[in-house]
């Protein structure tokens, strides 16, 4: 069995990429997904913006790729963790608000989150020395519940942000369901305001002849009309553009 | 060829011809003459390059497909693009001269498709 922990997490290069093209922080945009998850959304009815789309990539994971083993958090306390669980889902199927339901099972969260034996989570995770990552309840009572170790679920998003596969679909009219780019989509649309981008340093002249050629390649791709051709010529554009910025 | 054509002048672009004093045919036609893909596509660097980005920033956003002819058009879009990449290692000349056969091909594919359907729905004879 390979051992899972959380000391070392892995960054993909596209994911590395969609940041640097979107002049965002990776720490940023990992905090945002992690934000987003939410437990009322694994179980209850109603669209909640964001939630949905960050929760249902967790969800991807757990039900894809199940280890089919029951959570051992909650071994000892399994009336407890039905009893909630049930509330839950009684409130789930009630009608009305979904962002008011969320709320409504917010007691029943942290009914669970104070019961559960700890194996897989933690409260944080250093990426690196000045920056961190905080789990919240939601999250933490997933990883348990799923026997998963944050990483994985982190990981698991990080491998389905591809922009320049993102890029080639939309311009070809062949988006695909995919919660994690949805989500990363979204906060490309401005879905949240604060401390996503780095806007510290004014762009500089490589960052501005960058946007520049993205957006006459945007225009030159229209003889492409193959999925991956797109995305390769994308992807050639992006990693040629991130040797360019690690000088 | 030579063509009349009925299109409405923007003040803005009125405003520039009389204070530069141009007549607006020459910027007109400055700028068709610019609009090529073989050209465009073989020489990436051309100064040239803005106005066939405007058609194609045009063709990707506004223009609506005719749904009959979209297979072709996708074949060719296609046919023209593996041309340029066979051709990436020749001069841009050449590169130029191979992807306009293409055109000229599709140009005539599309003709023919045109009367196609033209005559299959002449009304039969009675």
């Amino acid at each position: 069995m390979t051992v899972q922990r959380n000391d070392i997490i892995n960054i993909p290069l596209e994911f590395k990429l969609a940041c640097l093209v979107e002049g965002f922080s990776e720490q940023a945009v990992l905090q945002a997904f992690i934000d987003h998850i939410s437990f009322y959304a694994v179980l209850g009815s109603g669209y909640i913006k964001g939630y949905r789309e960050a929760t249902s990539a967790l969800k991807e994971l757990n039900f894809t790729n199940s280890k089919g083993q029951a959570s051992e958090a909650f071994a000892n306390n399994r009336e407890i963790a039905s009893q909630c669980t049930i509330e839950i889902l009684k409130i789930g199927i009630q009608t009305g608000n979904a962002k008011a339901k969320k709320n409504r099972s917010r007691k029943y969260i942290k009914k669970l989150f104070d019961t559960m034996e700890r194996t897989y989570s933690t409260d944080k995770l250093y990426l690196a020395e000045e920056s961190v990552l905080v789990f919240n309840e939601d999250f933490q009572v997933l990883c348990e519940f799923f026997n998963r170790y944050p990483k994985e679920y982190l990981e698991y998003f990080m491998s389905k942000i591809d922009l320049a596969d993102h890029l080639a679909r939309i311009g070809l009219n062949k988006l695909i369901v995919n919660g994690s780019m949805a989500f990363f989509a979204m906060l490309m649309g401005g879905f949240i305001k604060d401390n996503i981008r780095n806007l510290a340093k004014p762009a500089t002249e490589l960052q501005i002849e960058f946007i520049d050629e993205l957006q006459q390649l945007h225009a030159k791709n229209f003889i492409v009309r193959n999925v991956e051709k797109r995305r390769v010529i994308y992807h050639n554009f992006f990693y040629n553009y991130y040797n360019k910025t690690n000088f | 060829m030579e063509s009349t054509l009925k299109i409405t002048l923007p003040e803005d672009f009125i405003m520039l011809c009389e204070i530069f004093a141009f007549k607006p045919q020459v910027i007109i036609q400055l700028i068709i003459d610019q609009i090529s893909f073989p050209r465009f596509y073989a020489h990436s660097h051309d100064k040239g390059k803005w106005a066939t980005l405007i058609l194609l920033d045009y063709l990707d956003n506004e223009h609506h497909w005719n749904k009959k002819e979209r297979k072709l058009n996708e074949h060719y879009l296609e046919k023209f693009f593996d041309t340029l990449e066979a051709a990436i290692e020749n001069t841009p000349v050449d590169m130029e001269m191979a992807a306009r056969e293409i055109i000229k091909e599709w140009h005539k594919a599309i003709g023919k498709e045109r009367a196609k359907y033209l005559l299959d729905n002449l009304p039969k004879d009675g």
